[in-house]
């Protein structure tokens, strides 16, 4: 009954309106490109200091889900996506906005948000602590091993040219390498320029890639009557789902919200990977893969179930071990400590009523998310009827400031419009942003791990492989690649001899 | 242009990225003697950018030499526009023009010209209303500015004066 009164400590009036306006603002903020969840709750932060904590908390956990789950509309209805956390969700949401199904879309993006983030908080309530211990017990080896294996991945997202993907990821692996190097900080690629000692954040990239490139592609077009078709809002039954179609994406949800959990407890990977990985997974085991990018809502189930479902995941890494796993969590870390509540292994024990409050404050958040975004379909796909030489420059405004304000620089401002440029002309040149995107994140991680895991072995490599987990991972790295290559070339032999050569669009 | 000149063009430019790189990583000096120096990646990453430069050239001659029996062009390409470069280049000076002035002018008197000279350029012929488009860009800067600084507390870049 003790823990029980966290619960209700959440239902009074003032818990209730920070998470209510928590989630309000969190959607505002992921919705606009160049602002995101960890600017929300940095800016809320100071806010929670003269409150109680249970009110400080459920404004901070309201931020988190309304900041993750704002990204889909932009994403959806612009083809920029709010945060880094929605970049898979503009590749098939888009496509089916373009085509009159922006409400269809937007139901079920919300909808999987919502369920994403229900699997999040069961993993956070049931099995926080033995999860929490077991992910700590990752070291190097395996963090290498399953960047390795993400990265393998990129092959599914390559379009028709598989050489293209990999050049693509290779630029991006590249970009990230500017500045200090791991372990030694030794100056890569710097050229003296101490502005490019701290090397590129990763929002001036994305909003560079997506919403600059959008801009030019949009300034390209001299007669845009066709393709400005007046929006629809074609979203009937439940979510703008039927009951067949809900059943069909089931299977599809539990994998990506098991993708979400698991980058979700793994410190340091985030939001950012999760979505894209889940795209991949989802489109290495569709029957159908060439649909995705042309409007599957398949892609938008996996993006939205994996990024709202690596929320819960990510509080338990924090909660049962006091250990952020990424710049959000950092962050509550700090509203955590503020108001004298020291995560950790005792938090369950000594502080249960708390951990009960965050709990349901997650699961409050969830709902109210749901019903803001759901009510508010109708106000989001009036975005489309906005002409778009407003909205575009209004867009490509608010990138300037959100990726000023991330550092407070105007260097950021200049590698926004310079990977607006090379977005641009990779668009031109049909190469492939996703595997940047993919490189440019997931590149540290190797590098840094990989190093680290050398140093301890003295340079040895097959000790990585005496490793199960990283084996694992590296195992199915080289078998995704075997049989990717394998079924291309099976497929590349059928049309030989069909004597049809189909150029990639 | 043509895919498969589209192509070898990229791969050339891809080529003169990889060997640029993994010249410039070779100059890396190695500081721990176990383990892998800072050097390694790049090597890696631009030995292997090369090579992927080297199939993309390779595949973009060969589609150029042998003319496939039955060409399945997709609907897409078929349907293409013809591109405005003159509001692409007009749109890429208008953008870093006003990255330039920004810090010098303020957010304010830049962010409106800027959002006046974008919606002018990037609107239709028949669309382009100078007289809505003025008050429209000066009202949303006024708003952006407010909801930013006043709103968010963020800092934007204040100019000279």
């Amino acid at each position: 009954m003790t823990n029980f009164s966290g619960v209700l400590d959440v239902l009074a009036l003032g818990p209730l309106l920070a998470i209510f306006g928590g989630v309000a603002l969190g959607i505002v903020f992921g919705s606009i490109p160049g602002l995101t969840a960890t600017m929300a709750v940095a800016l809320c932060l100071p806010l929670t200091f003269g409150v109680e904590p249970v009110t400080a908390l459920s404004l901070l956990v309201g931020l988190y889900i309304g900041g993750i789950s704002g990204g889909l509309i932009t994403a959806i209805l612009l083809n920029i996506p709010g945060t880094p956390s929605s970049i898979a969700t503009a590749f098939d949401g888009y496509p089916m906005s373009q085509r009159g199904e922006g409400g269809k879309a937007l139901g079920i993006a919300i909808l999987f948000s919502f369920l994403g983030t229900l699997v999040g908080c069961a993993v956070l309530f049931l099995v926080a602590p033995p999860l929490a211990r077991f992910a700590l017990k990752f070291g190097s080896f395996e963090y290498f091993a399953i960047a390795v294996f993400a990265l393998t991945l990129v092959a599914g997202l390559s379009g028709g040219n598989m050489a293209k993907g990999i050049a693509s990821t290779l630029i991006g692996l590249l970009a990230a390498m500017i500045g200090l190097a791991p372990v030694d900080a030794y100056k890569r690629f710097t050229f003296d320029m101490p502005m490019l000692d701290g090397g590129l954040s990763l929002l001036p990239v994305l909003l560079g890639m997506f919403a600059v490139s959008e801009v030019l592609k949009f300034a390209e077009q001299s007669h845009q009557g066709s393709l400005e078709q007046a929006p629809r809002f074609a979203m009937t039954g439940f979510f703008g789902l039927t009951g067949p179609e809900f059943r069909s994406y089931m299977p599809n949800f539990v994998r990506s919200s098991a993708i979400g959990v698991v980058v979700g407890l793994l410190p340091g990977i985030g939001a950012a990977s999760s979505n894209l990985l889940a795209y991949l997974a989802a489109r290495s085991a569709s029957h159908d893969p060439e649909s995705f990018g042309k409007g599957n809502p398949q892609g938008l189930v996996a993006s939205e179930s994996a990024n709202n479902a690596g929320i819960g995941a990510a509080m338990v890494p924090l909660m049962a071990l006091g250990i952020p796993g990424d710049s959000v969590t950092a962050l509550m870390l700090g509203g955590f400590l503020i108001h004298g509540i020291q995560p950790g292994p005792l938090l369950f024990a000594t502080n249960g009523p708390m951990v009960y409050s965050i709990f349901t404050a997650l699961l409050l958040a969830a709902v109210i998310m749901v019903a803001l975004e759901y009510w508010g379909i109708r106000l989001f796909i009036r975005i489309l009827s906005v002409p778009k030489h407003y909205l575009l420059s209004i867009v490509l405004v608010m990138c300037v400031v959100g990726a000023f304000a991330a550092n407070n620089r105007m260097f950021d401002v200049w590698t926004l419009f310079a990977f607006g440029l090379l977005g641009y002309a990779m668009l031109r040149f049909d190469y492939p942003f996703a595997p940047l995107i993919l490189g440019f994140i997931l590149g540290p991680m190797i590098e840094e791990n990989l190093r680290s895991a050398l140093m301890s072995t003295r340079g040895a490599f097959l000790p990585i492989l005496e490793r199960p987990v990283a084996a694992l991972f590296l195992g199915l790295a080289v078998l995704y690649l075997v049989s990717y290559t394998l079924a291309r070339i099976v497929r590349m032999r059928r049309e030989r001899k069909s004597g049809v050569d189909v150029r990639p669009g | 242009m043509p895919s498969s000149a589209k192509d070898l063009l990229s791969s050339i430019l891809l080529f003169v990225l990889g060997v640029v790189v993994h010249l410039n990583a070779r100059t890396i000096v190695p500081r721990f003697k176990t383990g892998v120096d800072s050097g390694f990646f790049p090597e890696i990453v631009s030995a292997a950018l090369v090579g992927m430069a080297a199939i993309i050239a390779v595949s973009a001659l060969s589609k150029m030499r042998c003319k496939p029996s039955i060409v399945v062009v997709p609907d897409e390409q078929a349907d293409e526009l013809p591109i405005n470069r003159f509001r692409v280049w007009g749109a890429v000076t208008v953008t870093a023009f006003y990255i330039v002035v920004l810090p010098m002018t303020g957010f304010l008197a830049a962010t409106m010209a800027f959002l006046f000279a974008l919606m002018c350029l990037l609107a239709q012929r028949g669309e382009r209303r100078p007289l809505v488009f003025a008050p429209i860009a000066v009202a949303a800067a006024i708003a952006i500015h407010l909801i930013f600084v006043r709103g968010f507390g963020l800092p934007l870049p204040r100019g000279f004066f």
